[in-house]
């Protein structure tokens, strides 16, 4: 009975156990469970509500058809009753086996060259040759991702998980992704590029083949610096021998320079049997004297600038102050443009005064100039300028503190961050425009803009976090309207629908339905905001095409009387009422808008109106005249009379005249 | 605009004294008519001097049928020879000024009876349409709500203005 209970419908071909679960299978915070489909098991992995999937990859990485790649069956918001609310969920068919590596074990496999060709290398060839002919990036390539479906050498299979339900290689550690991307924090990353994946193909191999950890036991931050130190493929491999092809492969995919690094045309030639030999890595450089800082001594810009970000953010200012940093880097460096940039740098900082957050704000902007490739360091957050947006949101949903985020945008240290980039593989125009508008948006308080504009904006992907629809998965206008229609079925919808997320949320998905109506929506007048969001949502369902929705009409009926109460003629305000009852039962939002909105209905009752007024007005007058005149009896109509009586008495005067005279004529008398 | 008004009053003065002076030349010339009508329209000439009314609507009533009466002995004054004798004669006829002073009074009693029922007529009317006023108020205040009587503050549309509310931030 209990494990009936825990059987979910997702669709109609799958059922979910939510009381199996698959641990090996949990990407990051995502759980993973059982799952039945018509075709036999599967699972199913279901978004933590702070975890943003990748939704909108789901459909190029379906499209790729490969056997050792887990295969999405559906994916989509569903109601989690563990949560009590809609999670994301994603169903991937056939359980992929075990992981090669499982969690909490040592990072090296020892495996034979035999075996990682295998097992490893050659399905990865494939599965990446793939991967580049679709445009597509995993992002999540590590070997706790990765699984044999038999666990017998002779005939186990490869299979590479998932990598859509976290943001771009969130879940991925640190030791797998190249040193920049390490540096920032997991959330924060952005979505990973090509050459990612191949450093991470890279790691993965150099751990499945060496022999011990030369790593172990080491921080995050102490395993970047090896790295930086000594290059990835030193601190990785230490001082064993990797011997015959793989050497040259793991020596090209281990390279920090990702413009030197191995593509994909080059692994392709080197399984092809070409001995290439890999670009000598260029060792980052050191200066000859170090800079004290924070009473350590700095060689190198790069660890200096991780010092500066996340340290001693007062010692930052204290060597701009005393020149001992530009010194250092015209005397030791002898880097003009590091130089130039750091200079730069305090100018943009002092830019936003002296005062507050000054030194945070230089902090943040040296250790930009000094490693530019680095992630934004600012109040102890870390992150890539793709990566602000899924920081953001991670931010709001989990209620942290978003002001340092809101500094970064409004202070430019995001900007100054995308003007040193000079990598081909970002889309610097597309990051400048972004962070243009969100310090735009930030500036003004009004509904769809703030805060939350720059989160829908910077995380296209970010569902609503608007509290009225706390419960569902709102990802598009549409969804919008069926979780309101949903709600105001169960009565949850009290006044008002659209708060600060949904109009932001909506002017970010498509502002066509809700810009026009701004204006409306944020003034201090309620009967403009109960129509803004009126034809708000009546723009949706007609542009969408939508079905009818007779619970969110109905639950505007109860705000209608206040834009009744806005036309003069109570003829007119009963025909509405007619009307509007009639097509809030059939729930068409159009209808009803376009009843309320009409210009001339109201250009013409107010013109009614103003003449209604001058008749009152001048009946008043009349009233007043008549009311002084009836107050004395003996006088009113009196010159009325006289005037009659004159005519009447000169009518018989005439008369009598004329006879008189004709009586005369004719020589008769009158008496 | 004063200079033209000036110049209209001064013209009329001087039609006045025109039909005056050509009256008197008139009186003079026909005199036994003129003594005959001095005495046969004296309720006439009684009434325009004791009418306060503007337009002397009283005077036309009395002096109207004042005029009927004496017409008939005029016209026999003038068959007569038109003198003085004639005129006497006239005048001192019982019967005329009897006639005359009759017809007069058919003027007072005409004016009397015809400005009471008038009056009282219209007062009641009046009544009645201080009635139908409130009520077309009263139907206009139901259709278009209480600022139709501009008793109260309005806005630039026509609604009452109320203070205003909180800011959506």
């Amino acid at each position: 009975m209990a494990e009936a209970a825990s059987l979910l419908n997702f669709d109609d071909s799958i059922r979910i156990d939510a009381s199996k679960r698959l641990p090996q299978y949990d990407i990051g915070s995502n759980k993973a469970y059982r799952a039945e489909s018509k075709n036999g098991t599967c699972y199913a992995l279901v978004c933590e509500k702070h975890t943003i999937p990748r939704q909108s990859a789901a459909s190029s990485y379906k499209a790729i058809i490969n056997p050792h790649l887990t295969t999405l069956l559906k994916h989509g918001p569903f109601h989690w009753p563990a949560a009590g609310e809609e999670r994301y969920v994603f169903i991937y068919g056939d359980n992929p086996g075990t992981p090669i590596l499982k969690v909490g074990e040592k990072l090296a496999l020892d495996w034979k060259h035999d075996k990682a060709a295998k097992l490893l290398v050659e399905p990865l060839i494939l599965i990446l040759k793939d991967f580049r002919d679709k445009d597509f990036v995993h992002g999540n390539l590590r070997l706790s991702n990765m699984f044999l479906h038999n666990v017998t050498e002779k005939n186990a299979h490869f299979i590479l998980g998932e990598c859509l339900s976290t943001p771009g290689s969130s879940a991925q550690p640190s030791i797998y992704e190249p040193i920049e991307r390490a540096m920032a924090d997991p959330v924060a990353r952005g979505a990973a590029m090509r050459h990612d994946d191949m450093y991470a193909f890279g790691v993965s191999l150099a751990i499945a083949m060496r022999s011990h950890d030369p790593l172990h036991g080491l921080s995050t931050t102490d395993i970047i610096k090896q790295k930086i130190e000594k290059g990835s493929y030193a601190a990785l491999i230490g001082n064993e021998r990797i011997r015959g092809a793989f050497l040259e492969l793991l020596r090209g995919l281990l390279l920090d320079d990702p413009g030197q690094r191995w593509d994909m045309e080059e692994v392709l030639s080197w399984a092809d049997g070409q001995r290439l030999t890999p670009k000598q890595a260029v060792k980052r450089k050191k200066a000859p004297r170090p800079l004290l800082f924070g009473n350590k001594k700095f060689f190198m810009m790069t660890k200096l600038a991780m010092a500066m970000g996340e340290e001693d953010t007062a010692e930052a200012q204290r060597i701009v102050e005393d020149d001992s940093l530009f010194q250092w880097l015209s005397r030791s460096m002898e880097d003009e443009e590091a130089l130039e940039r750091v200079e730069h740098a305090v100018k943009s900082a002092r830019d936003f005064g002296q005062e507050k957050n000054y030194e945070d704000r230089l902090a943040a902007n040296l250790s930009i100039a000094l490693d530019p490739d680095a992630p934004i360091r600012y109040k102890g957050l870390r992150m890539a300028g793709g990566g602000i947006g899924t920081m953001l949101a991670e931010a709001m949903i989990l209620k942290k503190d978003v002001n340092p985020i809101v500094q970064m945008l409004s202070q430019n240290i995001a900007m100054n961050w995308v003007l040193t980039q000079n990598s081909l593989n970002l889309d610097i125009n597309t990051l400048i425009s972004r962070f243009d508008a969100c310090r735009n948006f930030l500036r003004q308080t009004k509904m769809g803009m703030g805060i939350e504009r720059c989160l829908y904006t910077l995380c296209p992907e970010c569902p609503c976090l608007s509290e009225k629809l706390k419960g569902y998965y709102v990802t598009s206008p549409e969804s919008m309207m069926f979780a309101f229609e949903d709600l105001c079925k169960k009565g949850r919808i009290n006044g008002l629908f659209i708060d600060r997320h949904i109009a932001a949320f909506l002017s970010v998905k498509d502002p066509k339905v809700i810009d026009g109506y701004l204006y409306e929506i944020n003034t201090d007048e309620e009967h403009r905001k109960i129509l803004g969001n009126l034809k708000c949502l009546a723009s949706i369902q007609k542009r969408s095409n939508l079905p009818e929705f007779p619970a969110i009409a109905s639950s505007f009926l109860s705000m209608l009387p206040v834009i009744y109460g806005r036309y003069h003629d109570q003829t007119i305000k009963n025909k509405l009422k007619k009307s509007i009852n009639d097509f809030a039962k059939s729930g068409s939002l159009v209808k009803i808008a376009g009843l309320l909105d009409n210009p001339e209905v109201i250009e013409k009752d107010l013109g009614a109106f103003q003449t209604a007024m001058k008749e009152y007005k001048d009946l008043q007058k009349e009233y007043d005249t008549l009311e002084f005149r009836l107050q004395d009896k003996s006088t009113f109509g009196v010159t009325t009379g006289r005037e009659l009586a004159a005519v009447v008495s000169g009518f018989i005067s005439f008369i009598l005249i004329v006879f008189t005279f004709f009586m005369f004529l004719t020589n008769k008398s009158v008496f | 605009m004063a200079l033209k008004n000036n110049a209209a009053k001064r013209r009329k003065k001087g039609k006045a004294q025109l039909i005056l002076i050509g009256g008197a030349l008139m009186a003079a010339a026909f005199l036994p008519v003129t003594l005959f009508l001095t005495i046969a329209l004296l309720p006439a000439l009684t009434v325009i001097v004791l009418d306060p009314a503007k337009r002397k609507t009283k005077s036309i009533t009395v002096g109207a049928l004042n005029l009927a009466g004496a017409s008939p002995f005029l016209l026999d004054l003038w068959a007569q020879g038109h003198d003085f004798e004639a005129a006497i004669s006239a005048i001192t006829d019982p019967f005329a000024i009897t006639v005359i002073y009759t017809a007069a009074a058919a003027g007072y009693l005409i004016d009397w009876s015809m400005t009471g029922i008038i009056a009282a007529f219209l007062y009641q009317k009046g009544l009645a349409r201080k009635k139908t006023i409130k009520e077309r108020q009263a139907a206009l205040v139901e259709r278009w709500g209480e600022g139709v009587t501009g008793n109260i503050p309005l806005d630039e549309y026509g609604f009452p203005l109320s203070p205003p509310s909180s800011s959506p931030d």
